[in-house]
């Protein structure tokens, strides 16, 4: 559950520039919030800021999953574009050699 | 075609190949929307395959072929890095795969041959003790291994299903077919 309050504007205030940040209200399981708060400390930090600084690391490494499948098997392709038929079994672990003549 | 939703799937060297391979429409439509939920699993001896094959023929290639080799295996690097999750060697995956060697000491298929090279035995060994690393790591994470090698990984579900108590906690090994899975 989420649940926000947005900031009262009246006519006497200043605009308001753009919200750098919001109030809001999680409800978070509680051991979540235990090792939320334990970040904290150790950080020196509220556990505003620990969790704003926890939810960004989360957000930055999600990829955009449709845009990183596609990259995905673009690249794929790529690295296996241009082999020879040896060369890619090489690559798929195969080490073929030239046979040993019956003289050998 | 199975539901790319029924991931996460662990992908042995051989379905890695057959997705980097030009696909159907499908196919690469599926492998987008699987990618789009779950990470492509692979294991550490994979990448180890793969990196052998490509400093081999980089090893054998001259100047200017060497450089585009380089760059394929800088993607290859890439794609793991984007949407791929490599699972390391574990001491669990070791033991599995230690039991599984023993009762399985020797590759179920020959050596590759074509008409003018082949595989040496000894290559053939090497390559069925990566495949039985890999099967040890699907295993360990219980993963449905994808592959593209069914003779092979067969053997090993076999031997599993036939003594699992000597897989306490793993198993069974479930495999599905790449072409199965994506087409």
């Amino acid at each position: 559950m989420l649940k926000t309050k947005q900031g009262t504007r009246s006519k006497d205030r200043r605009p308001p520039v753009r919200a750098r940040s919001r109030r809001t209200t999680l409800t978070l399981p509680l051991d979540i919030l235990k090792e939320v708060e334990r970040f904290a400390r150790e950080r020196r930090q509220t556990v505003s800021s620990a969790t704003a600084y926890l939810l960004e690391e989360a957000l930055r490494t999600q990829p955009s999953e449709h845009t990183s499948g596609k990259s995905f098997l673009e690249l794929l392709q790529k690295s296996f574009a241009g082999l020879t038929e040896q060369e890619q079994m090489l690559v798929d672990g195969i080490i073929l050699a030239e046979k040993p003549s019956p003289n050998d | 075609m199975i539901d790319p939703a029924s991931g996460p799937f662990l992908f042995d060297t051989s379905a890695e190949s057959y997705l980097g391979r030009p696909l159907s429409a499908a196919e690469a439509e599926w492998v987008v929307n699987y990618a789009a939920l779950f990470p492509m699993y692979v294991a550490v001896l994979t990448v180890v395959e793969r990196a052998r094959g490509y400093y081999m023929v980089i090893g054998g290639a001259g100047p200017s072929r060497r450089v585009d080799v380089e760059q394929r295996m800088l993607q290859y690097v890439h794609s793991l890095e984007i949407r791929s999750r490599v699972l390391d060697l574990t001491v669990p995956i070791a033991l599995t795969a230690a039991q599984l060697m023993t009762l399985c000491p020797y590759p179920p298929s020959p050596p590759r041959r074509s008409h003018e090279v082949s595989e040496s035995r000894q290559d053939r060994l090497a390559r069925w003790r990566f495949d039985v690393m890999i099967a040890a790591t699907a295993l360990v994470h219980n993963l449905p291994l994808i592959h593209n090698n069914p003779q092979d990984f067969e053997t090993l579900r076999a031997v599993i299903e036939r003594v699992p108590e000597r897989f306490p906690g793993a198993g069974p090994l479930n495999l599905i077919s790449v072409k199965r899975l994506v087409a």
